[in-house]
């Protein structure tokens, strides 16, 4: 066991035959981001769930300041989900329509009975206010405001209740690039000043490099690559990480890079038994070894990358 | 080259506090066949309104309340509802950003797709049927013939994406108004998508304009860039020109927001504010209360004129040529 304040120990999770999350381990310490990239369907939001203890894995152990969450007792467990926030994607669905943006900031103080009354009003004020929202919206109701005030009402709520640690799901894909960067801004300095962990959930290469000094590739519910940002992103090694990055578009016209059009994962196949990209890649070594056989995480280059044909340049 | 589309001078109206305001104010610019333009801007700066305006699609009490559309030379805008019925999928087509709201739940895809050639009179029957698949295939969907019979749920947000495209081609339309075809999608989903477009303007002359709030994602595309800002075109020009010297404040500060992924890490910078309502927009240079460099001059309101490589800016600080 490590002294780290996340830890997800080969992590496994099953509804009936689907296998969203495949052996997957982790560590996040206090103060850091972990940026969990890959598309839709990958595992990424399964993953946040299960670190959060909202779900029960199907094997291995998640691990919250050193305690297994799956073996805490209810009331310990509702006292440590204090620690630990969800923010999620799209802030209009997670916030209460029927309910002021106060009240919905106000909801784990009420919960955790953390405050009431005037010292309540004055808290949320605040907590409004660290999120770079005027307090005034206190009395609005969601439909009211834009969609980067409700991402900032989301994280005042996730804030309330003091947490360590946030799991940030896909935080900045619904707002526009503008209103992104802020969003993107106020992160890094809420963590800064309050010395948050983050796992930060994303498909977008560029948006996870804002956050994170470590990212992990999630590939159909396991890791294909991980290592510190600069390596994984900067010059990824793995084949699906190397698609990856050619999809997200330069800014430049004309500039020069790798191109990868990845086909679409053929309709109703079953997962390879070997490596899960088998189906789709591109690279000119893959053959029959990447369909049979899994290949393990191993160390390349300054990081952890799961391919038989790492050291194939192509 | 003749233009595909020239809309001139169009105004939109909408219902503000007191009485109407100027969604949309004095736009103009045009698109040849073939050709790939990109309307950019933040939210709430008129670019979904412009386009529905093309299409004769605004949501009423909305209105054009001045100015010219006119496409392959008839202007749409004095066009008779009939008339423009006809137009519409046939010549110019759109697709919006969340296909689910676009796409009817109770109709397999193919058989929407074959409702479009039927409407316009293409095809009947079997022959319908065999282009609808066709056109599943063209816009690159796997095994075309099962997935006819496929619902819309039944499908992935990338696929309902290309779904959506068979429709707005299904009549061959000469013009193609794409409102944000690939913000909910997968960056590699995205890429395909962009792939496609830019396959369906080679081979068939198609002309795009392509609505984004992402100046990033259009550098490889567009063949011209709009950048649009509280209802009015701020800057135009040629796409190359226009990312390797921005003129007006409005552009660098949307292309310094985009996250990068070349270069030293450098985090995206903010515009401060947000685009005001319409109807609550400053006089002269609307972008003045959020602009770095705004000055006096900028009290008066800053003309579209032309600055160097063929560009169009409209500040007061941009030189003209």
């Amino acid at each position: 066991m490590s002294d780290a304040l996340v830890e997800a120990e080969r992590v496994v999770k099953r509804y009936g035959t689907v296998c969203a999350v495949d052996d997957v381990s982790f560590t996040i310490d206090a103060g850091e981001t972990l940026a969990l990239v890959g598309e839709s369907g990958s595992g990424k939001s399964t993953l946040g769930r299960l670190v959060l203890g909202l779900e029960a894995p199907t094997g291995g152990r998640c691990r919250v300041e050193g305690d297994d969450l799956a073996t805490l007792p209810a009331k310990a467990l509702r006292a440590r989900r204090r620690r630990m926030q969800l923010v999620p994607q799209d802030p209009a669905a997670a916030l209460d329509p029927r309910r002021t943006i106060g009240a919905s900031v106000a909801e784990g103080l009420v919960i955790h009975r953390l405050a009431a009354g005037e010292a309540r009003r004055r808290r949320v004020a605040a907590l409004l206010e660290e999120v770079g929202l005027d307090p005034a919206l206190a009395e609005r109701y969601p439909h009211e405001c834009s969609g980067g005030q409700r991402q900032r009402a989301c994280l005042a709520r996730a804030l309330a209740v003091e947490p360590v640690f946030l799991v940030l799901d896909e935080p900045v894909t619904a707002l526009d690039v503008s209103v992104q960067a802020q969003v993107l801004a106020l992160l890094a300095d809420l963590q800064r000043r309050r010395g948050l962990a983050y796992l930060f959930i994303a498909h977008d290469l560029a948006v996870a490099r804002q956050l994170a000094a470590r990212v992990a590739v999630l590939l159909r519910g396991r890791v294909c690559e991980e290592g510190p940002a600069e390596a994984v992103l900067g010059r990824p090694r793995h084949p699906y990480t190397r698609a990856l990055r050619s999809a997200v578009p330069a800014p430049v016209p004309g500039a020069a890079r790798e191109r990868i059009l990845l086909r679409d994962e053929p309709p109703g196949r079953a997962l390879p038994a070997g490596c899960r990209f088998a189906g789709r890649c591109w690279h000119p070594a893959a053959d029959g070894s990447c369909r049979d056989e899994a290949p393990p995480l191993r160390a390349h280059e300054g990081r952890r990358a799961a391919c038989h044909h790492l050291e194939d340049p192509r | 080259m003749s233009a595909l589309l020239g809309v001139e001078a169009l105004s939109v109206a909408v219902p503000a506090r007191d009485g109407e305001a100027r969604a949309v104010e004095d736009v103009s610019f045009t698109i040849a066949p073939g050709e790939f333009v990109a309307l950019v801007g933040e939210s709430g700066g008129g670019k979904s309104l412009t386009a529905l305006a093309l299409l004769g699609l605004l949501p009423p009490p909305a209105r054009i309340a001045a100015g010219h559309v006119r496409l392959e030379g008839r202007d749409l805008v004095t066009l008779e509802s009939a008339a423009l019925r006809a137009v519409r999928g046939r010549r110019v087509a759109m697709t919006f950003q969340e296909p689910l709201a676009s796409l009817t739940p109770v109709l397999p895809v193919g058989a929407q797709v074959r409702e479009v050639l039927e409407a316009h009179r293409l095809a009947r029957g079997a022959e319908a049927r065999a282009r609808a698949v066709a056109l599943l295939d063209e816009v690159g969907i796997p095994d075309p013939a099962q997935r006819y019979d496929a619902f819309p749920h039944q499908l992935s947000g990338g696929l309902r994406q290309r779904v959506l495209l068979a429709l707005a081609l299904a009549a061959e339309p000469a013009l193609l108004v794409a409102d944000e075809p690939t913000t909910a999608l997968d960056v590699t989903v995205q890429a395909q998508v962009l792939a496609l477009l830019q396959r369906l303007r080679r081979d068939r002359g198609l002309g795009v304009l392509f609505v984004t709030h992402d100046l990033g994602l259009v550098a490889e595309q567009a063949d011209r860039v709009l950048v649009m800002y509280a209802g009015r075109i701020v800057e135009a020009g040629p796409t190359a020109a226009l990312f390797a010297r921005p003129a007006h404040p409005y552009t660098r500060a949307l292309l310094a927001a985009v996250p990068r992924l070349d270069g030293p890490p450098a985090p995206p910078v903010p515009i401060p504010g947000a685009v005001p309502a319409p109807g609550a927009w400053p006089p002269g240079c609307r972008f003045a209360p959020r602009c770095q460099a705004a000055h006096d001059a900028c009290a008066a309101s800053p003309p579209l004129r032309p600055a160097a490589d063929g560009h169009a800016a409209a500040c007061w600080l941009v030189p003209t040529t």
